[in-house]
């Protein structure tokens, strides 16, 4: 019987190993990277990783925020 | 609640105090909460608590989720501790929280300031946005607040008259001292006592001075029953001496005064309960305040702060003065809690019926329970029918 494994993927395992941390300043730069390598055409998925970014960049108040706020506010995903 | 009051309400000579059914009942201590504890200002936490801004704390005060919050600005505010999207529980433990308060369950996001500035999703994946949703009357519900003498009063129905209205007599009875710095000791100068017995019990014993040569008898030699008298007031009652004497260290090291007090504070210093659950104390170089967090009918935490006039006496060159005088009010505070335990089991006694006062020295007792029949009769002791 054959096993079907998926895809080895770091930043999968990073943003997860993250959650466990509760490391939210980590989170939200490894949900921006995770934006950052999708397609442009992908706007649901993009926005739906900028917003979890921006959320954990709100919560850890890093300086990241600001700018994750900008590019969702251009998005018409925030206001 | 099937008790008449207007036996406690009469001159303390014909009076009776609270029946049982005050210390015994949670009907009653429910109905307490409501028309006392929740219905004017009451003291919640100490401000020194919160020493940074961003520091954070959640407080369950009689089963109402708070959240005490230093800001960046240094403001001190209390919010319920709710989020407005599906109720959950916002902050479960004392933290620091620097830009955004994120509930844990959906994320929804609202400034220290309580404005809710984020809710992700809540249009779908990745829209932020709702037109059902106006983030500007959705802010966290900002409770009431005053802060005093570093204490953070609440008025959680929100319907009170000002702080200040409502501790005129205790501002004014205390004036030399208003405004003056308090400035906590250290870590030995916090400390509680968990106590079996009904918050009011810790009131009614603190208020008077009749105790003092049987609990406490080494006060007796220098604090002697004549040189004490009754304080009453309308927000207030307690009692006071003519013969504090300070502390003396080595090298006859003593804690600096508070400035430019009168003579009557050179060997003076007052006690006093303010209504409903603040218990303070003033001398020349030192204060303390005891907040009664009610838990149950029959249980009650005493938090206690000692504070000093000068921010030198929390340095380590007083430390052992800071000691022996924390080690001192320790000792002095536990040696009552064998009476107020007492008195809890007592009032299970089904044909105890309130008890009578002592005309001469339990006057500040029977003003204390006046007010509470008072705000339990009617609520009218902040002027509101």
């Amino acid at each position: 019987m054959a096993t079907q494994t998926a895809e080895p993927d770091p930043l999968n395992d990073a943003i997860l190993a993250a959650h466990a941390a509760s490391d939210k300043a980590a989170l939200a730069t490894l949900y921006r990277k995770a934006a950052d390598r999708l397609e442009p055409a992908d706007e649901d998925q993009l926005c739906f990783l900028l917003t979890q970014a921006y959320i954990f960049a709100l919560d850890a108040g890093t300086a990241e925020a600001e700018n994750l706020h900008r590019r969702l506010v251009s998005l018409g995903r925030e206001r | 609640m099937p008790d008449d009051l207007s036996p406690v309400l009469k001159p303390v000579a014909e009076a009776q105090g609270l029946p049982n059914a005050h210390y015994t009942s949670d009907e009653t201590f429910a109905a307490e909460r409501d028309r006392i504890l929740f219905d004017g200002w009451t003291a919640l936490t100490f401000a020194s608590d919160l020493q940074k801004p961003s520091d954070a704390r959640p407080i369950d005060f009689l089963g109402m989720p708070l959240l005490v919050l230093r800001d960046q600005s240094d403001t001190i505010r209390v919010f319920q501790n709710t989020c407005r999207h599906r109720g959950m529980i916002l902050v479960s433990e004392p933290r620091r929280i620097e830009c955004a308060i994120r509930c844990p369950y959906h994320s929804w996001c609202y400034r220290l300031t309580g404005e809710l500035v984020a809710t992700p999703h809540v249009g779908g994946p990745g829209h932020n946005t709702h037109p059902a949703i106006d983030r500007n009357t959705l802010g966290l519900i900002e409770i009431r607040s005053h802060i005093w003498r570093d204490i953070v009063f609440v008025d959680i129905h929100g319907q009170a008259a000002p702080f200040e209205d409502h501790a005129a007599a205790t501002i004014a009875r205390w004036k030399e001292f208003e405004g003056q710095t308090l400035h906590p000791g250290g870590p030995e100068s916090r400390f509680s006592f968990d106590v079996a017995c009904n918050w009011k019990l810790a009131v009614e014993n603190y208020c008077e001075s009749y105790h003092l040569p049987w609990v406490h008898p080494g006060l007796n030699s220098y604090s002697r029953l004549e040189d004490h008298y009754n304080i009453t007031a309308r927000d207030h009652s307690g009692q006071g001496t003519q013969v504090y004497r300070q502390l003396i260290g080595d090298g006859g090291q003593r804690f600096p005064d508070f400035a430019d007090l009168s003579d009557k504070w050179s060997e003076g210093a007052e006690y006093i309960a303010l209504y409903p659950n603040l218990l303070l104390g003033v001398h020349r170089d030192q204060a303390f305040a005891i907040i009664l967090e009610p838990r149950a009918k029959d249980r009650t935490i005493e938090h206690v702060a000692l504070y000093y006039a000068d921010a030198e006496v929390g340095t380590p060159a007083y430390e052992t003065l800071r000691t022996r005088n924390a080690e001192m009010w320790h000792t002095v505070f536990a040696e009552d809690v064998f009476v107020v335990e007492g008195m809890q089991r007592g009032r299970h006694g089904i044909h105890f019926d309130g008890g009578r006062f002592s005309p001469v020295m339990d006057a500040p007792t029977h003003a204390f329970h006046a007010w509470v029949a008072g705000r339990m009769h009617d609520g009218d002791a902040d002027g509101r029918a």
